[in-house]
């Protein structure tokens, strides 16, 4: 609603720019907010932090940094952190960084250089974990991430920061407060080793981001576990090891696990998943328990399509995605998918559009609203996980992105944007396929500060880069 | 049935024809031999018959026999250590039987001034039923004759034969641990002469019995009842092992054997080089805070090769004296041990989450792998023992014992792990969607020093004193666990059943050094007053005991990732040395070190003191009663950060425990004993912390321990009723009833989110009562022992039940489940037959052990224990004594090859049909492990002078 207010104002700023055009160009400087005292960038950090890092300045941090319980630091827009020494962001408090789009906040292992082209686990140092992340504890109220780039995170942690995480952990961001408010919008996570983002519970926005890289020989995008409510939506996720985004009641924490994924667009996902084989899916995965909305995502030579996970009563090691219900007065009543498009190069890939049997049984029911229509494709009489010939459609349904050859035999290897644009050109088939009858979830702040930018609602087209130049704006 | 008709005939034909022979010519005599003051028989008695010196030995009943002899006048020479010699003369006349009762008289030694007296050798069944019959406390005994007669090598093994005793065995088929009456493990104490030594083991307290041979033993005491004079920390029972003592002359024993195991016969044995394992990790040796590099971790140890292994060699000697008019006595013992042992295994691996139950049906297990593994271990055993002691004058005496014990393991183990996966196969079996193929090798080297000074002093008439001082340390360094995988993927073709499986590529390497070292301090101060109370006897005992003991404890793990192939996220696999790994993420080159909550110090002092009496109302009552207190001091650091909880720790407890032992002789066969005792558990150092140990204490699943943990009290009854009849018949009937106060037991447990874990937990309170039988009969040559013990037990302990609603909601909830302890077995029963023929010198015993089912592990739901199911092992041994030095022996364990097997007592689903799989033996219990150890033989070659 929010989002739709500042569409408003911006189409009437627009109109009065246009009628008024002798009046002169303003920039006027928005107004910074501060808490506390400004975090001083003329030595190194460590140990417990607070106040507000100002705009501008270049910060360095050599060792742990917590921040405590009850304390806050701000992050103005602009500023850049460099951490070394793998160091860890302890947030027992709250921790705020108000990035902008000209502006963004950089936090980064300066020893590293992005890379570009093709990408595997051990070649590439994205994988190699520089910094160690951010780890928010049970204590912590808030975090929230605007237009902040999180480069090279994940170094494995060497001590337990609080209890819950194990030593070797190595996630960019470790969410623990099932009662806290988490909101990651606008911003780029660019390589990690496992998970981009675990929850251990939250109410979430994971909205407009972009992730690069993520996962080396396993791991997920974000990764949602028991006692997490939210959204991921409209996010970019490229090259990620295994699933882009993923629901999983594990852990058992209330409330159940329920995240509507929606318009975000997978690209080259799964293909650096070693070993497991299928036991995970390489798009999008409903598991153990948890409950999804999942519409008009976009997947593009992903190794596994949309995976609602099933059971087989003996080898139920990631079994059963809830879909009983509806269960009326949840955030999801019940879980429902449709409207996602998927594109394959290879036979390999287009045979798991609708993922089959191999690790865990799949109860992905073949739906009719899809490009390509899966249910006339496998026609009535197809059951669960069976194996079907997906020859025929291989390089089907060419989504044409703006600035990216499909047929692509790279996609196992290139994990990362680079030049590439993944914006949709005029006649793509994913315009105005969307489906806009069903609703996020609410379960967070609205604020341009301590909440979220405005969560953006299902969208006209598939994917996450809409026609009217909503949902992703990177 | 046929062919055992005509055996039974055959066998009354000889009866009847040896019966004839008999009676048809010349004069026969025969007769028993007796101990002069407890009327037993005496069993090896040497009889000379003169003037034709025709040698013979009394049989297991003390009874002989001549036959068919002219008339005349013999003379009848009879010897026996220990017992003053005896001649005596008859007459015969014509073909009758003469029959004779002779009694044997105690030897009592004078020694300038030192009066010892000569109770017999520790080391003969008679001696060890002796001490059961005249004990304050309930014993069993079981001598150093019966250990060499019993097929087993180890204490471990010799331990089964005793009543209520069964056994845990390790992954190479040896007993590792006693359970006592079906208390677990974890309940009972090890002593060497009567003194604790630290275990090195990583988790238990206790020492793995295996660490001792069989040869270095004199006897082994099971007491099942404790009095106040001893440690309170034992619920099922203490194990004493009371080592060889020095000889009253020169004595020269030695053994050498060999022997072979089936499996081996069967299969190749893989053997490592450990010539690359660093004792130390590459972080010890370079500082905390350097990335190790890939070339720190070689790959040699990781390389097994196979062959047929080289014969088992046993070999041990003993040398004993006493010097300076018998006031000195020293004895030395060295023994080794080198065995090839191994195992083969099939595991399903039981998976955290299940699915939720079908309304109205039980919770059903899930599984996430099908372990097939083969374990191949060398063990190299060896001890040395040293015992002094010197007897100033008879008032005073002191002695040193000191002891190295070392048990070097060398293990391969070869892992096929297939995932389950989604999908039946051409075979109807669930296809696997990855097959790993794991090898693990890895060094457990084990030792214990153990010294020990006692002393016993008169101080005045009727007051004396024996104290103890102990120092102990045990070691446990398990340098460079190393891991290599390989990984397939299988993919099953478009629905035709059939599968393709893909070339295997590198998975992650693992490396991992663990150690710890345990340092004991402690003394003992016992006072024991002589003090008639109105004309009857009392002995007042008091005194107490200090121990500090303390644990330093080490670990830290890497792995190492596989570097990618050009253009590729795989490593295809060629060999073990070509393969290429890498750190992912970098500061994986670290090691966790760091904050390894399995890098700690752990500190315990216990402080005990006593007060007891002994009174004899009457000839025939006698009572022992006290109370014992114990001060328990625990703390423990680990290496976690402060900022978590259970970094440290500090525990203290004080426990009351009081005493009462009564023993009413209804004649001098018959005794009517009772007894009540209250008594404690401490956990083991590593059940206390919150580290998650992987492979040290269970092979499948990493094990956690928990600081919330309390310590177990249980007050135990026990009423027993025993005949001592003639020679070593004995028939012991009793019962028992303990009530246990938060008894600690191993569950599954998930790991916040992660994988499943082994986890000791205090589930409520526990009843155990049961029924407990010996008997031991001997026929001439013939003899048959056995135990039986019935034990009832039950706890009413919280489980998980997850089930789907009728509106299909999945529903977490509780349920109480009630159900045995874990480890206690209803039937537990032994039975052994003997056969001694003196004449010709041949020993052999048949051993049967019945183990009745019992819950081997905890689930956290409802239903879903898992249960290891009853077996029978049988054991055969055989010697031949040659003149009177030398016995050749040999022995066969484990003649069934009786499979160690777990179960989980729900509808099978899995035995047929669409989710089939493999090694499932019925439809009406689910098989999740099965391990078979095969037959070992041994043969060997004793001397004794």
């Amino acid at each position: 609603m929010k989002q739709l207010k500042v569409t408003a104002l911006a189409i009437m700023a627009v109109i009065t720019v246009a009628s008024c055009s002798k009046s002169d160009t303003a920039a006027v400087s928005q107004p910074q907010i501060q808490v506390g005292q400004p975090v001083s960038s003329a030595s190194a950090l460590s140990g417990s932090i607070k106040g507000t890092m100002l705009s501008g300045q270049v910060y360095s941090v050599t060792s742990d940094v917590t921040i405590n319980a009850g304390d806050t630091l701000l992050i103005q827009k602009g500023v850049t952190i460099n951490v070394k020494n793998a160091s860890t962001f302890i947030v027992k408090g709250t921790m705020v960084s108000l990035g902008t789009k000209d502006a963004p906040v950089v936090i980064t292992d300066p020893s590293r250089v992005k890379t570009s082209g093709s990408s595997t686990a051990t070649s590439d140092s994205a994988y190699g974990g520089g910094w160690a992340g951010i780890y928010c504890d049970k204590t912590c109220p808030l975090l929230v991430l605007k237009w902040t780039h999180l480069d090279f995170a994940g170094a494995g942690i060497q001590t337990i920061p609080f209890t819950g995480p194990s030593v070797g952990d190595q996630y960019c961001i470790y969410f623990g407060n099932p009662n806290g408010n988490f909101i990651l919008e606008d911003s780029w996570i660019y390589g990690t080793p496992d998970d981009a983002v675990r929850f251990y519970g939250g109410h979430v926005n994971i909205m407009r981001n972009t992730l690069e890289k993520c996962g080396g020989t396993g791991g997920d995008g974000f990764n949602a576990k028991g006692g997490t409510q939210g959204n991921m939506a409209y996010n970019l996720i490229i090259g990620g090891a295994t699933n882009g985004t993923k629901s999983s009641n594990d852990g058992g924490i209330q409330p159940q696990c329920m995240i509507a994924m929606y318009n975000n667009t997978y690209v080259n996902g799964g293909h650096r998943n070693r070993g497991t084989y299928g036991a995970r899916g390489g798009s999008i995965e409903v598991e153990n328990n948890s409950r999804a909305l999942v519409y008009n995502n976009l997947v593009v030579n992903c190794r596994f399509g949309v995976r609602i996970a099933g059971g087989n009563n003996v080898t139920a090691k990631v079994y059963l995605a809830d879909t009983t219900g509806p269960h009326a007065g949840d955030a999801i009543a019940q879980t429902a998918y449709g409207y996602n498009f998927f594109y394959g190069d290879s036979v390999k890939l287009t045979n798991q559009f609708l993922p089959t049997n191999i690790a865990q049984a799949v109860v992905t029911i073949p739906q009719p609203n899809g490009i390509p229509n899966m249910a006339t494709f496998l026609n009535a009489s197809y059951k669960f996980g069976m194996q079907y010939d997906g020859t025929s459609l291989v390089a089907q349904n060419n989504p044409l992105f703006l600035n990216y050859p499909l047929p692509n035999a790279n996609y196992q290897t290139q994990a990362s944007v680079d030049a590439y644009n993944f914006h949709l050109q005029s006649g793509s088939p994913a315009i105005g396929k969307g489906y806009q009858s069903f609703t996020p979830i609410m379960n967070i702040p609205i604020d341009a500060n301590f909440g979220s930018s405005g969560i953006t609602g299902p969208g006209k087209d598939i994917g996450c880069y809409q026609a009217d130049g909503t949902g992703n704006q990177h | 049935m046929q062919e055992f008709l005509y055996l039974r005939k055959s066998i009354v034909v000889c009866c009847c024809l040896l019966a004839i022979c008999a009676s048809s010519f010349g004069g026969n005599i025969k007769g028993h031999v007796y101990g002069k003051n407890n009327s037993e028989q005496l069993i090896g008695v040497t009889i000379i018959l003169n003037p034709s010196h025709t040698k013979t030995t009394s049989a297991l009943d003390g009874g002989f026999a001549y036959k068919n002899l002219k008339d005349g006048v013999y003379t009848l020479q009879l010897s026996y250590v220990g017992y003053v010699a005896l001649d005596t003369t008859i007459v015969l006349n014509g073909s009758t039987t003469s029959v004779l009762n002779i009694y044997l008289v105690q030897k009592t030694a004078n020694l300038s001034g030192v009066v010892v007296t000569t109770i017999g050798n520790g080391g003969t069944d008679e001696f060890a039923k002796h001490r059961e019959q005249m004990a304050n406390s309930i014993v069993n005994i079981i001598s150093a004759n019966s250990i060499a007669l019993s097929p087993d090598i180890t204490v471990a093994n010799v331990m089964q034969r005793i009543s209520g005793v069964s056994i845990e065995r390790g992954s190479s088929g040896d007993g590792q641990y006693a359970i006592i009456r079906g208390m677990d493990k974890r309940y009972n104490t090890t002593l060497v002469n009567g003194v604790k030594i630290p275990s090195p083991d990583n988790r238990n307290r206790y020492v793995p019995l295996d660490i001792f041979p069989a040869e270095l033993l004199d006897r082994i005491e099971v007491i099942k009842s404790l009095t106040p004079d001893m440690e309170a920390d034992a619920a099922g029972g203490v194990i004493n092992l009371v080592m060889k003592n020095a000889p009253d002359k020169f004595k020269i024993e030695g053994n050498i054997g060999t022997g072979y195991s089936q499996l081996f016969l069967n299969r190749d044995f893989h053997s490592f080089s450990t010539s690359t394992v660093k004792a130390k990790s590459p972080s010890e040796v370079t500082g905390p805070g350097v990335y190790a590099t890939v070339a720190n971790f070689p790959y040699n140890n990781l390389v097994a090769t196979a062959q047929h292994p080289p014969i088992n060699k046993n070999a041990s000697l003993t040398l004993g004296n006493r010097f300076f008019k018998d006031k000195l006595g020293a004895i030395i013992s060295g023994s080794f041990q080198n065995a090839y042992r191994g195992s083969n295994s099939s595991t399903l691996l039981q998976s955290p989450t299940v699915p939720p139950a079908v309304e109205g049906h039980a919770q059903q297990p899930a599984f996430s792998d099908i372990y097939a593994r083969q374990y191949n271990s060398r063990i190299d055993r060896s001890g040395v023992e040293t015992k002094i002691d010197y007897n100033f004058n008879a008032a005073n005496s002191i002695s040193l014992f000191a002891t190295y014990l070392q048990l070097n393991e060398r293990r391969v183990r070869l892992t096929s792990d297939s995932l389950l996966g989604g999908y039946s196969t051409a075979d109807n079996f669930i296809g696997s969607y990855a097959i790993f193929q794991k090898t693990e090798t890895r060094s457990d080297l084990q030792s214990i020093y153990n010294a020990t000074l006692q002393g016993k002093n008169t101080i005045a008439a009727h007051l004396t004193a024996d104290w103890s001082l102990v120092l102990s340390r045990a070691k446990r360094q398990v340098p460079d666990i190393a891991q290599f995988s390989t990984s397939q993927a299988v993919n099953p073709n478009t629905n035709d059943g059939s599968f393709t499986i893909s070339p295997p590529v590198v998975r992650n390497q693992s490396r991992e050094w663990i150690r710890n070292t345990d340092k004991d301090i402690s003394g003992y101060l016992n006072f024991h007053l002589k003090q008639p109370i109105a004309g009857h006897n009392a002995l007042f005992g008091f005194g107490g005991m200090y121990r500090h003991k303390q644990r330093d404890n080490y670990d830290n793990a890497y792995s190492l990732t596989p570097v990618s192939d050009p253009n590729s996220n795989d490593e295809q696999y060629v060999s073990i040395p070509a393969s290429k790994f890498t750190f992912i993420p970098y500061n994986g080159a670290l090691g966790n070190a760091a904050g390894n909550p399995g890098i700690y110090t752990f500190n315990e002092n216990v402080g005990a003191a006593y007060a007891q009496v002994k009174y004899t109302f009457t000839k025939r009552t006698e009572v022992l009663g006290g109370v014992r207190m114990e001060h328990t001091h625990q703390n423990y650091m680990s290496s976690l950060p402060v900022t978590v909880e259970g970094k440290s720790a500090d525990i203290k407890y004080i426990d009351f425990l009081p005493s009462v032992q009564a023993k009413y002789a209804i004649n001098g066969k018959r005794a009517v004993r009772f007894s009540y005792f209250r008594s404690i558990f401490r956990p083991a150092f590593a059940d206390l912390i919150a580290f998650p140990e992987r492979g040290s204490s269970n092979d499948s699943y990493e094990t956690q321990g928990n600081p919330h943990l309390q310590h177990t009290v249980i007050d135990n009854a026990d009423l027993r009723y025993e005949i001592f009849a003639k020679g070593l018949d004995q028939f012991m009937v009793g019962g028992f009833y303990k009530f246990i106060s938060n008894p600690i037991e191993y569950a599954f447990t998930q790991s916040g989110f992660g994988g499943i874990i082994l986890s000791p937990n205090n589930f409520g309170n526990a009843t155990n009562y049961g029924l407990e039988i010996v008997f031991r009969k001997y026929f001439g040559n013939f003899g048959v022992s056995g135990n039986y013990t019935f034990t009832h037990s039950e706890i009413n302990s919280k489980k998980n039940f997850y089930y789907q609603s009728a509106s299909g909601q999945a529903i977490n909830t509780t349920v109480k489940e009630l159900r045995p302890l874990q480890g206690q077995s209803s039937h537990i029963g032994n039975f052994s037959f003997l056969y001694k023929n003196t004449k010709q010198h041949i020993d052999a015993q048949v051993a049967i052990v019945y183990t009745g089912e019992r819950i081997n592990t905890l689930s956290l739901y409802t239903g879903l224990d898992n249960w290891e199911k009853p077996t029978i092992n049988l054991d055969l041994s055989v010697q031949k004594e040659f003149g009177k030095h030398y016995i050749l022996y040999a022995k066969v364990n484990n003649l069934l090859n009786t499979p160690f097997q777990l179960i989980i007592k729900q509808p099978n689903t899995s035995f047929s049909g669409k989710y089939r799989l493999p090694f499932q033996e019925s439809a009406h219990f689910i098989t999740v492990q099965n391990d078979h150890y095969y037959t070992s033989y041994s043969i060997g070659f004793k001397f004794k002078f």
